[in-house]
Parts: C-alpha cells; sequence; structure tokens
C-alpha cells in the first residue's frame, strides 16, 4: 500500500496540512456538527466539570 | 500488562497524534481532539485512516488485523491528553453503532481498572448522560481524569 507521506519525516507542518485537509471534508464537517448539536442538547452531570 | 502500541508522533499542541498500522498492510492512521463548540474543555476524540489525498477518513474499515493494537494506541493517547489538559472532557463515540458497542464492551471489560482513574459516563440517545453501565445502550462516552480520591 502507498503511504502517504514518511513517516519518520512527519513535522508539525505536514501534521497541520492533513488535519485542515480533513477540516474541509464534507464527512468531517458532518461529525463536528453533529457532535455540536448534541451537546447543546444535554446536560452534564455536576460530577464532570467542562465549562 | 501493558499491552503493545504503535510508535506515535503528536502536535506540539497534543491534539494530532499520527501512526503506522502494520498488519496485512501498512496504514497510516491519525487520533485528533477536535473542541466542542460551547465547552472551554471538552474535546470529541476520532481516529481513521489517511487516504491518498491526505485528509482523515473516518469512516474506513481497514481490517488491518491488528485492532488491539490500534485501539490501545489511540487508548495511549488518553493519558498523553490528559497530561496536557488536566481537566478537560473526552467524548468518543464509533463510527457506526456496531463500532459504538464495541467500545462499550471494551470499556466494560477495563471499567475495574478504568475507574480508579477516570470517570467514565454513557450519552443515552435520549441525551441523558449517566455513569456508565455495561449493560445500557449508548450513543457516545464520555471520559474525564478522576482527580478526587473516593472511587
Amino acid at each position: 500500500m502507498k503511504k502517504k507521506f514518511d513517516f519518520n519525516n512527519l513535522d508539525e507542518k505536514l501534521m497541520n496540512e492533513i488535519y485542515q485537509k480533513t477540516l474541509k471534508t464534507p464527512q468531517y464537517q458532518e461529525k463536528i456538527q453533529e457532535t455540536n448539536r448534541l451537546f447543546k442538547n444535554i446536560q452534564l452531570p455536576a460530577t464532570l466539570i467542562v465549562k | 500488562m501493558e499491552k503493545p502500541i504503535y510508535n506515535l508522533k503528536s502536535s506540539a499542541d497534543k491534539l494530532r497524534f499520527f501512526f503506522e498500522s502494520v498488519g496485512t498492510n501498512t496504514i497510516q492512521k491519525a487520533i485528533i481532539y477536535t473542541p466542542i463548540e460551547g465547552y472551554k474543555s471538552a474535546f470529541e476524540l476520532s481516529f481513521g485512516d489517511i487516504t491518498d489525498d491526505g485528509f482523515i477518513d473516518f469512516m474506513n474499515e481497514s481490517n488491518n488485523q491488528d485492532f488491539e493494537k490500534v485501539l490501545a494506541t489511540v487508548i495511549s493517547t488518553i493519558s498523553v491528553f490528559f497530561e496536557k489538559y488536566p481537566h478537560s472532557l473526552i467524548y468518543f463515540r464509533g463510527s457506526t453503532p456496531a463500532r459504538t458497542r464495541l467500545y462499550r464492551a471494551i470499556i466494560a471489560k477495563q471499567m475495574q481498572e478504568l475507574k480508579l482513574s477516570h470517570l467514565i459516563y454513557g450519552l443515552k440517545n435520549d441525551g441523558l448522560v449517566e455513569e456508565f453501565e455495561k449493560k445500557h445502550t449508548y450513543i457516545g462516552y464520555l471520559i474525564q481524569k478522576r482527580y478526587e480520591k473516593e472511587v
């Protein structure tokens, strides 16, 4: 299988490029929007301190 | 006994991790922690394969015969994440209902050990969040590092 990058030379710049490309994909957008929607409507237990 | 994991590379902010899964094939994978809107310190944990086009595909089922090692690698990033973001909350779910059920089984198996150091909650499909119960059905899971002494 073709490798997308040389793992040994994976640096911050390439990590960021992969992330930025991912951000633009419909799959990721849909996933994040679904999570954001979900978290608008849930009530977290007091034991979970997140705000 | 600690499970074997793959060598990881991470971004400086510890929100992105990369590794190579070596099974039937060598597959490059990424784990990312994405901030959840409206919360100061809640993140969604996701992982997937890096595609030929250079983005992460969260839905792909690579079946690379190394699932346990991949999962152990993903789990290992949680402690790294909590070191950097100690009071944060991690949310995760499977990319399919079957995977979400699989995660429930894995949490249930590890629960005795996990609960010593973490709070584990399940998110039900009606939006209720409850302490994890192995026989309940969830659409996702929440994990936070435990700091108080009581268990």
